[in-house]
């Protein structure tokens, strides 16, 4: 499966910058996890830390990037970058929830007053194709978890990637 | 005309509590609350504005600070309280209401879109990347009932405006109070 083709509409300083998936993955090799929501708290304590520290050893075993994508605007999501102090993860705002419904990921959180957001999840994509997904157990749209966080961290991204080079 | 409009029954979830033990990113301490309409609105006469989006440049430069500036001088003119809605969740509302400092303006956090929707002040903003948000416009409301409204002008779905900003002003509000304590 290749990732969903969408068109994001992001901030940089002042400016809109359209920013699609083929600039994102063509030809390179990519991490991407998803979170709930910015500001949240296990994506803020951390999930985005997690991949924000491990993101030197991630380039190390040969990623070119890594993302984070959430079903919020630019806006939202530039401010929580700051917020976190992030400079190495780079954030992709969702905020139609077009790549995170192509993803097959897109859950209502309507319980917490959230709308469509996304099920967490970590994925390594090489050149556009899903390599690897690491989802959390009990996808629901029913607010029926307890935001289960698990296996799309940062650590286990690094232990898979490992395997893949040694293999 | 929106004036006489009842308005809808709805439950917000917010979180109140939280505190903020590093890098504004830990919220432990906090709780789910659910408040409804009736908690906000019933018995009380009050101002409610309604914008795009939390962090987006004109809310965050000029309407929410500026009905915080003014918030002791409209409370004067025989106003409860003073509300910013926004369909953002409520970490995004409560983070974005600490980083401008807001100490009096209260946000709703209609991130499920549900009270905008009702309002009528629903609409895509996709051409930014934002799924579906409020409209611009802010209101009296009293015991529930809208009392006075402004809109801006060219409500639409596809992004054909330039957010305008010209009628839902903390200056339009406090002239119609002094008019109408």
């Amino acid at each position: 499966m290749t990732v969903p083709y969408t068109n994001f509409k992001t901030r940089e300083g002042d400016e809109w910058r359209e920013v699609d998936t083929v600039d994102i993955f063509e030809n390179k090799k990519v991490v991407v996890f998803a979170v709930p929501g910015a500001f949240t708290p296990t994506c803020s304590t951390k999930h985005l830390p997690g991949y924000e520290e491990n993101y030197d050893e991630l380039k190390a075993l040969g990623i070119d990037e890594v993302y984070c994508v959430s079903v919020n605007d630019a806006f939202v999501m530039n401010a929580w970058a700051k917020d976190t102090k992030t400079e190495k993860v780079k954030m992709l705002p969702d905020g139609s929830g077009v790549f995170t419904q192509g993803m097959g990921m897109l859950i209502n959180k309507d319980h917490v007053g959230f709308g469509m957001r996304s099920w967490r999840y970590s994925m390594y994509v090489d050149n556009g194709e899903i390599v690897k997904v690491f989802e959390e157990p009990g996808k629901n749209n029913a607010g029926d978890d307890d935001n289960p966080f698990g296996v799309s961290d940062a650590g286990t991204m690094v232990k898979y990637l490992k395997g893949l080079n040694a293999g | 005309m929106m004036k006489g409009l009842k308005i809808p029954k709805v439950t917000f979830r917010v979180r109140e509590g939280d505190v903020v033990l590093e890098q504004g990113c830990s919220f432990e301490e906090g709780k789910w609350a659910d408040k409804s309409t009736d908690d906000y609105f019933k018995g009380k006469r009050v101002v409610l504005f309604s914008l795009p989006g939390a962090f987006t440049p004109t809310c965050t430069s000029t309407q929410l600070p500026g009905f915080e500036e003014n918030y002791d001088k409209i409370k004067g003119m025989g106003i409860d309280e003073i509300y910013c809605c926004s369909v953002n969740d409520t970490f995004v509302m409560n983070a974005w209401a600490e980083v401008l400092k807001i100490k009096n303006v209260k946000v709703i956090p209609d991130g499920s879109g549900n009270f905008t929707r009702f309002m009528g002040m629903l609409i895509g903003k996709n051409h930014v990347g934002f799924g579906n948000r409020s409209w611009r416009y802010m209101a009296v409301i009293n015991d529930g009932v809208v009392e006075a409204w402004w809109q801006e002008p060219g409500i639409n779905n596809d992004g054909s405006d330039a957010d305008p900003y010209v009628e839902s002003t903390p200056e339009n509000m406090m002239t119609y109070l002094a008019q109408n304590k």
